[in-house]
């Protein structure tokens, strides 16, 4: 909308309050002068149409780790404002920057308004706008043409879309697979050996005594950092009776969970099992098992090291193995868990099994501050759980698979593996062989510009869905998504559009939902018809579904935990695999996900960007860390510009010499580098994925051993730059000049 | 030698005045044709509704409000065509999915803000500035509503007179 015609509208009437929502008006805002004296009563009032008037409405945030509950306020149609939701228990309230910074993916001024096609594909100036008419007729001409050779690739989904994608998937007799940097298919394996379910349990953090945690920052950024934030604050708090709580984190670098707890174990890459292996031997030892059985069935053959012989392999003393065994096997209730750098080596599924049969060892699976055993979700949502992503080997045959030809067209949604994946399994090159690339993206990012028709989805804040947590209290909890505004531009939401194309190409029976709306509305029914869960209004649907919708989340307290399922054995445990030599690479290279950037996917919100890092303070750029006595024997200060080599890639950037940084480990976030997403993040900083060798993998499982890496540095020759941080901006009082906290004994306090 | 231009000039800042309060006083102007012809007769004075159940947010909001097609429709799925040969066009605008393009009756300039709120909480009748509404066939500015109106009415009732009283 013209700044004049806002303007005008502004001053018609009180109906110009609704302004963004009468858009769609076609009368107004058409430029006519005449239409200045014309004042309109539209057909119907919109919702929200008053001034001062707020509402609050319950939704769902996809783009948050966890798919927390929100509440949006919004005034004079637009949302202003997103907070946590207190109903949904996994976030109870709470809400990270990402959930808060939904407005901004809202209102990105760098958002695909409009369905284009592109005439030569990754050249932007190429593409023409159409009408949603045309593109639609276009997309099914696609469909009807590739019958068999379709692929979709697609974010992890649950719920509602799930359900839609997959019948559409199998409907046209195509395949579907899915992306996410940091897959996790070790956990999901290590999981599934232990307690017999790949699902992701329950941490019952809140009510643990003491904590051991490995390679995964889950205060920041692993699976469903708002859960455990929140509850690693009950952890803490003394005010309820029960002593505080302790922590002991064991990771490769200073992560904000490493810095948050009361002991950083800093471990030895890839040795993460071993040191779990070591503790189990000293809880063994001590007599503190309770279930030694168990544990023994779990890991099979597998000999413990003592914690001499795992002293000298993993960094950590033998003494603080023993102490920590001290602790697992005290009084009041212990937890083990793990996952993120730790379950990314060859050997990461043994790392992990290793860490979470130590809960097996202890006693504490389906205990009160031990692991909950998610119960399962009700019948209409069976199937309908968060995908798990797939593992870079399965990306290595599925583009060998499309440089084959095997595939006619290709579905993008809500992912971006050119930017993730490496560049040597050559994704992008097969993508340009393809015929049709249909992209669904918000935005224009590296995997979407590649497209050769642009469907651009709504925001989460404009759609309907469903939304099933990755990590859920240990009950089963489904998220409702609803649009708490109307569309901002002129886009449509994949589901809706994959439901209108569905009798064209012949799916209508696969598909025979006219809206999102009517899925979601109809699982709302199955859950009212299953006589469980926390919605009290059961007595007419349309009183069921409204309150569903102010609740914002179905949940079922009372369904208990689920019982350990059919348990594997360990793999052997072996030395992890380093993607380099030791001499000419010298140094571990740990890439962590970003905790306001993630893996890169956040990287197009300026909120994002500009919220500092929580240990360097750092903002809009990237770095790598540094140990000072390592840069000081390399020349290297603060600021200066840096190379860091693997095998595979090589990146300049600056410095930051952090004392918290191990003497062999240089740490660089994930998140910057991107070419294409937006103002915001193109040109912005380097890529650490571009130094991961896709051939270092997982044993078992196929997925990338991203930190496995080793590293080499080299100084640049050139003067040192400035890094935008807000460490330092304001200068530190020293503490021999000014007696900050004065202590002194008793007697001489006055009283 | 000069008096002719000055004479000139005098002359026609006179007339200018003159034209301004008279023909091109906003008052003068005639009440513009609606795409309905509305009868606030029968809405305000037979049925006897009062101003804030149409114009909503008189009392709380910047602007009076007009209603949507859809509060008309409160009353008129029952009060059908046969007794008007206007209500025909409401409904053709309902059933069409089409909003009504009221013509302007009262518009002030857009760096005046004008609050309703303010004014009816203050304790005026609407009548104050529109007139008698309830009378009216067809709705007419019947009260000048230009800044020395504003001004004269704000000194005689001790409201504000800064400039951003009504400029901001």
């Amino acid at each position: 909308m013209r700044r004049r015609d806002f303007l005008k509208l502004s001053a018609t009437s009180a109906v110009g309050a609704v302004i963004f929502q009468a858009c769609s008006f076609e009368d107004w805002g058409d430029g006519d002068p005449d239409s200045e004296f014309e004042l309109q009563s539209p057909r119907q009032i919109p919702e929200d149409y008053l001034f001062n008037g707020d509402a609050w409405y319950a939704t769902v945030s996809t783009d948050s780790p966890g798919s927390p509950g929100v509440i949006v306020r919004v005034f004079e149609g637009r949302a202003k404002k997103v907070e946590g939701n207190p109903n949904h228990p996994v976030n109870a309230g709470k809400l990270d920057a990402r959930g808060q910074a939904m407005l901004q993916d809202l209102y990105h001024p760098d958002r695909l308004r409009i369905p284009m096609r592109s005439r030569t594909t990754g050249r932007p100036a190429d593409r023409e706008e159409i009408s949603w008419n045309e593109a639609l007729d276009e997309l099914s001409e696609i469909v009807r043409n590739s019958q068999g050779s379709l692929l979709f690739i697609t974010s992890p989904l649950s719920g509602a879309l799930r359900q839609v994608i997959d019948s559409f998937v199998e409907g046209v007799g195509g395949e579907r697979i899915v992306y996410e940097t940091l897959d996790e298919a070790a956990l999901h394996e290590a999981l599934n050996i232990v307690f017999g379910s790949p699902q992701i349990p329950a941490f019952d953090i809140a009510n643990a005594q003491f904590i051991l945690s490995f390679g995964a920052d889950w205060l920041q950024t692993w699976l469903s950092p708002t859960q455990f934030a929140r509850a690693f604050g009950d952890f803490r708090r003394t005010t309820n009776g029960s002593p505080r709580g302790v922590l002991f984190h064991v990771d490769t670098y200073m992560s904000t969970t490493s810095g948050a707890a009361d002991r950083w174990l800093p471990v030895r890459p890839g040795y993460e099992g071993i040191l779990a292996l070591a503790i189990a031997r000293a809880i063994i030892d001590e007599g503190l098992a309770v279930d030694e059985a168990g544990f023994n069935a779990l890991i099979g053959d597998q000999q413990l090291p003592t914690p001499e012989e795992a002293a000298e392999q993993t960094g950590i003393s033998a003494d603080m193995i023993r102490d920590v065994a001290q602790r697992l096997g005290g009084e009041g209730p212990s937890l083990v868990f793990g996952g993120g750098s730790a379950g990314a080596h060859s050997n990461g599924v043994a790392n992990l099994v290793a860490i979470y049969a130590l809960n097996v060892l202890i006693g504490n699976v389906n205990q009160p501050g031990g692991i909950q055993l998610p119960a399962p979700l009700p019948d209409a949502f069976q199937g309908l759980e968060r995908d798990l992503a797939a593992s870079v080997q399965d990306w290595q045959s599925m583009i060998a698979r499309i440089q084959e030809g095997e595939f006619q067209t290709v579905f993008i949604y809500d992912a971006n593996p050119v930017y993730g994946l490496s560049p040597s399994l050559g994704l992008e090159s097969a993508l340009q062989l393809v015929p049709n690339v249909v992209s669904f993206s918000r935005y224009n990012d590296e995997t979407s510009n590649l497209a050769t028709l642009y469907l651009p989805d709504n925001s989460p804040l404009e759609s309907w869905g469903t939304v099933i947590p990755r990590v859920t209290p240990g009950y089963p909890v489904i998220g409702i998504q609803q649009p708490v505004v109307l569309r901002f531009y002129d886009t449509q939401p994949i589901g809706e559009v994959l439901l209108t194309i569905a009798e064209e190409v012949g799916l209508a029976e696969a598909l025979p939902w006219a809206t999102m709306q009517d899925l979601v509305r109809e699982q709302a029914e199955a859950l009212r018809a299953s006589g469980r869960g926390n919605i009290q209004a059961t007595g007419t649907a349309a009183d069921y579904w409204t309150e569903l919708l102010q609740t914002g989340v179905w949940m079922d307290p009372d369904a208990g935990p689920a019982d350990v399922g059919e348990t594997g054995v360990m793999p052997p445990m072996s030395p992890p695999q380093y993607g380099g030599d030791e001499n000419e690479f010298p140094y571990y290279l740990v890439a962590y996900e970003s905790p306001t950037l993630g893996a890169g996917q956040h990287a197009h919100l300026p909120w994002l960007q500009g919220l500092p890092d929580p240990i360097t303070t750092v903002a809009w750029a990237s770095w790598v860390n540094i140990n000072p006595e390592v840069a000081r024997e390399m020349g290297i200060s603060f600021g200066d510009t840096v190379r860091v080599s693997t095998p595979v890639g090589l990146l300049e950037l600056q410095a930051y010499v952090n004392p918290a940084t191990p003497p062999n480990v240089l740490a660089i976030a994930m998140g910057q580098g991107h070419s294409h997403y937006t103002r915001y993040a193109e040109g912005r900083g380097v890529n650490v994925l571009t130094l991961l060798d896709p051939e270092l993998l997982v044993s078992e499982t196929g997925s990338q051993a991203w930190a496995g890496m080793r590293a080499n540095l080299q100084r640049v020759p050139g003067p040192a730059r400035k890094l935008p941080r807000m460490e330092g901006v304001v200068e530190m009082v020293a503490p021999d000049d000014y007696e900050i906290v004065r202590v002194v004994p008793p007697a001489q306090s006055g009283n | 030698m000069l008096a002719l231009p000055i004479l000139l000039l005098v002359g026609g800042i006179a007339t200018a005045l003159i034209l301004q309060r008279t023909v091109f006083s906003p008052t003068a102007q005639a009440a513009p044709d609606q795409p309905i012809d509305f009868p606030h007769t029968i809405h305000a004075t037979t049925l006897n509704l009062d101003c804030s159940f149409c114009h909503r947010t008189a009392a709380e909001e910047p602007h009076a409000g007009v209603p949507a097609l859809e509060q008309c429709m409160f009353c008129h799925n029952v009060v059908q065509p046969e007794t008007s040969d206007q209500i025909p066009l409401l409904l053709e605008a309902w059933n069409n999915y089409e909003g009504v393009n009221w013509n302007r009756v009262h518009q002030l300039p857009d760096h005046v803000q004008f609050v309703h709120e303010a004014h009816i909480n203050a304790g005026f009748e609407c009548a104050e500035c529109h007139g008698d509404v309830e009378n009216m066939e067809k709705i007419k500015q019947v009260r000048d509503l230009r800044m020395d109106d504003c001004v004269q009415c704000h000194v005689e009732n001790v409201a504000p007179i800064d400039c951003t009283t009504c400029h901001y």
